[in-house]
């Protein structure tokens, strides 16, 4: 205990344990419940919502799964938001390296002009982009999806990728150029190898966000064999209208897999996250 | 040495394909939103140049824009004062010794993975008015005349959904709070605690002076985040019930794609834009004067 003194007076502790024990039955009750009624029939949920299922209903799942969809959604946003990360990592840190380490007029502006997009809403381009995408066939593409996800994911990532190769010292590039490693082969040999933890937070902190992103999705997909997890989802709520129980199941296989890779690299993810914003 | 790295097809090589894809994506869009915003153009009739009439009407003459503005300041309040006062109250109890803290940290900070639609989703139900936990729990506790539609009233719909949005993201503003707090070196703790300071008294003079900081960056987070607002709009009311729920983002996504009006829609979200640069350089400026202090 070196930050404050909580925890000297047996009487506080317990009032922070019940206090955050609180807090925890707020944020795991809403989860057990739409696990206990995914498994019951909608009739049942109605009659009554609190109790535990008579039988277990597995059949919602299933539906889920095929019927309404969630294994394709799932598919594409994996598809998606992979396919997204290796284009950011690849070219954010081609042009971190070019910005910070590479010697040419204009290397300031140019970073300047990447750090602008970080104050960007998504929101201000959607229309334009909806234009031109319509006229060269990405709408209802993922192509078109990709692209903007990259683009947008860029600035912050460029900017932490900058920060991060301008703080290592130029001795171990020139030992490799001495050696007679190209330009080409001091990134991929020095630069990419001593830049993965930084990689690592654009990665963490571009997933979720990637993963997650309803608005641009909803705009410019309306095929449902290529939508996203979250545009799927929400789908849902038309489709099922009254038939909540498969509903219940697919919240619960869309979030289920995050919350089990979250509670594994916990650490990592949040400092990730926490870097990310910060440096961001 | 010096010459290698002057090499320009190789910085071309490098640099072009980010400049490339940000100029595309983001850089022409943002010019092209500013010129549109000046036409009238929609599905029906073809682009017209009216000058700064989208303006005009956005401020003058269309009240539910007028609405998305209030409403997102109220989001914005309930999110600064929640999630604030709760991430910074829970980040000095979770940064302490405490047996178990990691898994507190992380049930808190799991909302603030997962989509916004599930989250969405899941709480309408618990606002839900026949089934919602929400009012069983009222009635269980024999506060029924308490229970209501929380969603579709309009009294309510508003502030359900910017509780929802704390739940969300508190974690988040803790986890930040807590590595600002672990920043801090224990020695300044530790002179403290021998000149005789304890409790609140540490907290007051030292963590909250030394987590500035990151009080700015979370109070800029939680501001371009209520500014760029849409997804649980969007799961939980559809802006409705008639258009009392609307955020700007969500006002913005219904006039542009819905009833495709493309020149009104651009007007906002040039707007939008402009907001979220505002508000930037107003907290970066407020935090600047009060740095003097220290």
């Amino acid at each position: 205990m070196t930050q404050s003194d909580v925890g000297r007076h047996p009487f506080k502790m317990v009032l922070i344990y019940v206090i955050l024990g609180i807090g925890t039955l707020f944020y795991l009750y809403p989860l057990l419940w739409l696990i206990l009624n995914s498994l019951k029939h909608t009739p049942q949920i109605y009659e009554n919502p609190w109790g535990l299922p008579k039988e277990f209903i597995w059949s919602n799942y299933s539906d889920a799964w095929t019927t309404g969809g969630t294994g394709e959604f799932l598919f594409n946003s994996i598809l998606i938001t992979a396919i997204t990360l290796l284009i950011v990592v690849g070219i954010s840190s081609m042009a971190a390296y070019a910005l910070a380490k590479l010697k040419w007029k204009g290397s300031k502006i140019t970073l300047g002009y990447f750090l602008i997009g970080m104050m960007v809403p998504i929101h201000a381009t959607l229309i334009p982009l909806f234009v031109y995408f319509s006229k060269m066939d990405l709408i209802d593409s993922h192509i078109g999806l990709i692209l903007i996800y990259a683009a947008f994911a860029l600035p912050a990532a460029i900017l932490i990728l900058c920060g991060f190769l301008m703080a290592i010292p130029n001795e171990l590039m020139e030992a490799a150029v001495i050696d007679g490693c190209s330009i080409y082969g001091v990134f991929w040999r020095i630069i990419l190898p001593v830049a993965k933890s930084a990689l690592m937070t654009i990665v963490i902190f571009s997933f979720v966000s990637i993963w997650n992103e309803l608005l641009v999705a909803l705009v410019f997909i309306s095929d449902p064999s290529k939508m996203t997890l979250p545009v799927g989802l929400s789908n849902f709520k038309d489709q099922y209208t009254t038939d909540y129980a498969p509903m219940f199941a697919a919240i619960l296989m869309a979030t289920i897999p995050t919350i089990t890779v979250c509670a594994i690299f916990s650490k990592r993810i949040m400092s990730g996250m926490a870097e990310g914003a910060i440096k961001g | 040495m010096e010459k290698v790295l002057r090499s320009r097809t190789a910085i071309l090589f490098f640099i072009l394909p980010a400049l490339l894809v940000y100029t595309a994506i983001v850089f022409i869009p943002i010019v092209s939103s500013i010129y549109f915003s000046f036409f009238k153009w929609d599905v029906v009739s073809p682009m017209k140049f009216i000058g700064i009439d989208n303006y005009i009407r956005m401020f003058t003459q269309d009240s539910v824009f007028g609405t998305s503005v209030r409403n997102m300041l109220l989001l914005l309040a309930v999110s600064l004062v929640l999630q604030l006062g709760m991430g910074f109250v829970l980040a000095v109890v979770l940064s302490g010794r405490l047996r178990g803290k990691e898994w507190f940290k992380n049930v808190f900070f799991m909302p603030a993975v997962i989509s916004s639609v599930a989250v969405g989703m899941m709480w309408t139900f618990i606002y839900d008015p026949s089934m919602g936990i929400l009012n069983e729990l009222l009635r269980a506790v024999g506060l029924e005349s308490w229970t209501r539609q929380w969603l579709s009233d309009p009294k309510t719909a508003m502030w359900a959904i910017s509780i929802v949005t704390s739940w969300q993201f508190v974690g988040y503003t803790m986890i930040l709070f807590i590595a600002a707090i672990q920043n801090i070196s224990a020695d300044i703790f530790e002179a403290a605690r021998i000149d005789g300071a304890t409790g609140w008294k540490i907290i007051k003079h030292i963590t909250i002076p030394l987590v500035k900081p990151i009080t700015q960056v979370n109070t800029i987070l939680i501001s371009i985040g209520s500014l760029k607002f849409f997804d649980l709009i969007f799961v939980m009311t559809g802006g409705g019930p008639a258009n009392r729920t609307q955020v700007i983002a969500s006002y913005l996504y219904y006039r542009s794609f819905n009833s495709f009006e493309y020149g009104y829609g651009d007007a906002m979200a040039v707007i939008l834009l402009m907001m979220c640069l505002i508000v930037t350089l107003i907290i970066n400026k407020l935090f600047s004067i009060t740095n003097r202090d220290f």
